[in-house]
Formats: structure tokens, C-alpha cells, sequence
């Protein structure tokens, strides 16, 4: 009896061993996979930054005369498709660019029909802002104000950065502030 | 006399102890692996970052990195260190495990422009062995030199003998006393920082590339890899050979390719928008457009610009030839025609 008690405390003792020597190897590979998560998170979001920082600085989407100052051209942005933005920029990329244009402060406006007249005006300038120009929205270059490129589904984890652009607007010959935001999907390498 | 209880014991702790051995060498062995492998791709993850910056920024920047690696080799686009990484950019360079500089290089061509980042440390030797030295070897040795980094020392090979210089002092022999010189045939074995380059039409050997007129040889398995380059592909044939040169290449082709269709097709939304702009709502409106880029007439006809209809007449002649890449007078043709409209104010 006393032989057999001490076997069992003997096993105890050894099957105590190895399941603490379990959770050290355990947490060892943990630690592993979350810095492996954690460097496959960074590499998404250079490769992220990279595509902003290409787009912005390359004369095919930009003007010649503005490379350094990242200025896009409404006309280039305008004729670009998804095909081009995977070929020149990387795969498994969603991107959108946005101008934004100077709109009339209403708030201020004591008389109705100068206030409705001024919301009109912003209305319709909003409408504008939204309106998108790439593929069947060509047709309304240059009023519009929204380029974005391949497919909304794509939006589904992915890693967005947006950063401020200036956008030129070839008809009118100005510049106009805009942002363009790029998303790079998690498993895009 | 031991107890069956201590045999029990010391059999298990035996079973026991080996159990943990083995389990813990696997884990050292494969720790010893991941861990070494995880330093090279981080490595090679750094010079590609470095590289993205530089290609982006424009601003040059030094890489240590390579001293930490066993194996450096590079084929481009990939970076052979044991294992293997595709460089996001177009680069070329010498591998070498000194410190290393990267500069962005840009061909420009007004309405284009293709770069990629020529990577050198101050170790990479360039020898020229001039068989034949004539007035276009000199003039195409210094094209050469003119397209490398100022950090390479240059020199000539001459049978076993070799001397080399910096490049201001090589250059000023070119163009001085190499004339009323003689070379034997380069007999150096040559280094992992050192090219030599052979000027006639010879078949070439191992480790030389062999440049006749505009033609460059490198010997194959299947007698040898020729190649046709531009002075744009100088630095890619110096530092890669033949397959960089193809490389760098099919790059600008690629570029160039999606470049012109946007180019084109911008160009044509472009005029045609202008012609309305023009238009509407008066015929002489105020535009920050002169007339030369298109506009409608008083009686409704439209009148576009010529030097819009020249350019994407040659935007769309190139867009065909870049395809069997015979697109060199094109492209010249194309930067003439957008220099036109920039000086008639209707591009910027």
C-alpha cells in the first residue's frame, strides 16, 4: 500500500513536470506568433504608406511641373483604372482621391432668400464634390470631385492611411486641396 | 540492494530525462534556424525599405546592413542571401557587404519619367580592357565612367596587370594618354566588387562582359547572352550584366507602356473638354487657356489644337511600338510635341 502511494506521488510529481514544461514551450510559440502578427502588421502598413508616398510623387499621375510638391492631375486621375493603379502601384489595393472645394458660409445669413440662395449654391457645390469622375463619370469631368479606384468589396480588411493632396485642376488652371486615401488589404504582400 | 520502487524510479527519470533532452534540443535547433533566418529577412527587409525611401524621397541614404549576411548576391529584382526577396523598386547595384550608399536616378522625358536606384559602396572596381582602342572606345569608355558612381575606382586591365584610379584622373587619361596606348587581353580573375568590361568583338569570357558598339556579350551555358543597350541601361549592364539590362528594360517598358495610355487618353479627354470650355457660355470667355489649345468659333465650329492632334498622334504611334520595343524616336518625337504645348500655354 505505502509502495503503491508513493508510485502515484512519484507519477504526480512527473506529470506536474511536464505540463509546466508544456506551458514554457506554449508560451514560447505564442510570443512567436504574436510577433509574427505584429511584423506582418508593420509590413502592411509600409507597403501601405509606399503606395502613398509612390502616388503621390509619380509624374503619371501627377504634373510634370508639380512632382515635388505631390500634386495630382484631375485629368489623369480621371482617365486612370483599377488595372493601371495594380500595375503601377501594387495588388489588392482600394484607393480613393477627394477634392475638397471652397463652399460658402450660409450660417451668418440673416435674409431667407440670400440664405436659401447660399444653401443652393453649397448644396450644389457638394453635389459636385461627391459626384465621381473615373469610368461612366467621365463624361461629367471636370465637375466632379471624387476619383476612386477598384472595387468597393475590396474594403473588407484592409488598412487604411490617408494623407492631404493638393489636386490639379487642369480646365481652370488652379490647385485645390483634396486627401487621398489608399487601403492595402491584410494578406497583400 | 536497490528496491524494485528505486528501479521504477530511476528507469522513469531515465525515460523522463531523455524525453526533455530531445525535446529541448529540437527547440534549441529550430530556434537556432528561425532565429538566423529571421535576422536575414530582416536585413533584406531593411534595404528594401531603405531603397522604397530613397526611391520616393529622392534623398540618398546609407545601408550597413549586408556585413550580417553569409550569402549576398543579387539578381534583379531578387536579393539571393540564403533565401530570397523582390525588391519593390527597380535597382541595381554590386553587392557588397561594406557600407552602401543608394541614390535615385531619374530618365526624364518632360511628360515621363522612369527611376530606380543605383545602389555602390566605395569597393566596386570597374577595368576596361580597350582591345581595340579607337576614337569611339575612348568616347564610349568615358560614356561608361560618366554613368557610374564618382565612389568606384576605374582602371585599365591589361594582360596580368591591372591599375586603378578615381574617376576624375581616369577620365583625364582617356581622354590624354590612352591613345598612344596598347592592351594585351585581360588574364585577372575577377572579384565579387570588380567588373571588367571588354571592348571588341571577341566571344566573351568568364566573368567579362564583351561591348561591341552598342551590343553587350556575357558568357551562357548555350554560348552567350547578348543584349542591345542605351546609355540609360549603362549602370545596369556595369553592375548586373545582360539579365539587369533586360530587366531594367522591361521595366521602362512596362512603365512607359501604362504611362502612354493614361498620357493618351488624358490628353484626349483634355482637348476635347477644352473645346467646350472654351465655348460655353460665351465664345470669347474668359479661359486660362490661349486659343492655340482649341476653341469653338463664332459660328459653332471647332477648332482644335494642333499641337494636341501632333501629340496624340505620336502617343498613339508609341503606344504600338512600345509593345515590340522599337519606341526610341517616338519617344524623342513625343517629348518635342509636349515641349510644344508647354510653350503655347496649354500645358503647364
Amino acid at each position: 500500500m505505502k509502495g503503491q502511494t508513493a508510485i502515484m506521488e512519484y507519477m504526480i510529481f512527473v506529470f506536474m513536470a511536464m505540463v509546466i514544461i508544456f506551458f514554457v514551450v506554449a508560451l514560447i510559440f505564442g510570443y512567436q506568433i504574436l510577433q509574427g502578427s505584429s511584423r506582418k502588421y508593420s509590413a502592411v502598413e509600409e507597403n501601405t504608406m509606399f503606395a502613398l508616398h509612390k502616388m503621390m510623387t509619380t509624374p503619371l499621375i501627377s504634373t510634370p511641373e508639380y512632382q515635388k510638391s505631390a500634386v495630382l492631375e484631375d485629368a489623369k486621375l480621371t482617365v486612370l483604372t483599377c488595372e493601371d493603379v495594380e500595375q503601377l502601384f501594387g495588388e489588392g489595393l482600394w484607393v480613393q482621391v477627394k477634392a475638397f472645394y471652397e463652399k460658402p458660409d450660409c450660417t451668418g445669413i440673416q435674409n431667407l432668400p440670400q440664405r436659401l440662395a447660399c444653401q443652393q449654391v453649397r448644396n450644389d457645390i457638394e453635389q459636385t464634390e461627391s459626384r465621381e469622375c473615373t469610368g461612366s463619370g467621365q463624361n461629367d469631368y471636370p465637375d466632379c470631385g471624387t476619383w476612386t479606384f477598384c472595387p468597393e468589396n475590396r474594403k473588407e480588411r484592409m488598412v487604411y492611411r490617408s494623407l492631404p493632396v493638393n489636386i490639379y485642376r487642369k480646365m481652370d488652371n488652379t490647385v485645390m486641396l483634396g486627401s487621398l486615401t489608399v487601403g492595402v488589404s491584410g494578406g497583400a504582400s | 540492494m536497490l528496491s524494485v520502487f528505486q528501479i521504477f524510479k530511476l528507469l522513469i527519470g531515465i525515460i523522463v530525462f531523455i524525453f526533455i533532452m530531445t525535446f529541448f534540443l529540437d527547440i534549441t535547433n529550430m530556434y537556432s534556424d528561425i532565429g538566423g533566418s529571421q535576422k536575414e529577412y530582416a536585413i533584406a527587409d531593411a534595404f528594401d525599405k531603405t531603397a522604397r525611401d530613397v526611391y520616393t524621397s529622392g534623398k540618398s541614404a546609407q545601408f550597413s546592413g549586408f556585413e550580417d549576411l553569409d550569402v549576398l548576391m543579387y539578381r534583379p529584382p531578387a536579393l539571393l542571401f540564403g533565401s530570397q526577396k523582390t525588391l519593390s523598386v527597380p535597382l541595381f547595384m554590386i553587392p557588397d557587404k561594406a557600407n552602401m550608399t543608394l541614390e535615385r536616378r531619374c530618365d526624364d522625358y518632360g511628360w515621363f519619367r522612369f527611376c530606380w536606384i543605383l545602389a555602390y559602396s566605395d569597393r566596386g572596381v570597374i577595368l576596361f580592357s580597350p582591345l581595340e582602342n579607337t576614337d569611339e572606345t575612348r568616347q564610349e569608355m568615358e560614356n561608361f565612367v560618366n554613368a557610374l558612381p564618382d565612389a568606384y575606382s576605374y582602371g585599365f586591365c591589361n594582360g596580368t596587370y591591372a591599375k586603378v584610379s578615381t574617376k576624375q584622373t581616369f577620365i583625364g587619361f582617356i581622354n590624354g594618354n590612352m591613345a598612344a596606348s596598347t592592351f594585351e587581353e585581360c588574364d585577372i580573375e575577377p572579384k565579387d566588387n570588380m567588373r571588367i568590361i571588354v571592348f571588341n568583338d571577341s566571344e566573351p569570357s568568364e566573368g567579362t562582359i564583351v561591348v561591341s558598339g552598342r551590343q553587350a556579350k556575357e558568357p551562357a551555358s548555350d554560348g552567350a547572352k547578348v543584349v542591345v543597350f542605351t546609355n540609360a541601361d549603362i549602370p545596369a549592364l556595369v553592375t548586373g550584366g545582360v539579365d539587369a539590362v533586360l530587366y531594367r528594360q522591361d521595366a521602362f517598358g512596362s512603365e512607359l507602356r501604362a504611362a502612354t495610355r493614361i498620357m493618351l487618353e488624358r490628353t484626349k479627354l483634355v482637348s476635347q473638354k477644352m473645346l467646350v470650355h472654351n465655348a460655353q457660355p460665351c465664345i470669347e470667355c474668359a479661359t486660362p487657356y490661349p486659343k492655340a489649345c482649341g476653341w469653338v468659333d463664332i459660328d459653332g465650329n471647332q477648332k482644335q489644337s494642333q499641337s494636341y492632334n501632333d501629340f496624340i498622334a505620336t502617343l498613339q504611334s508609341l503606344m504600338n511600338a512600345v509593345g515590340n520595343g522599337q519606341y526610341e524616336d517616338l519617344l524623342r518625337q513625343s517629348v518635342n510635341d509636349y515641349e510644344n504645348l508647354r510653350e503655347a500655354g496649354c500645358e503647364i
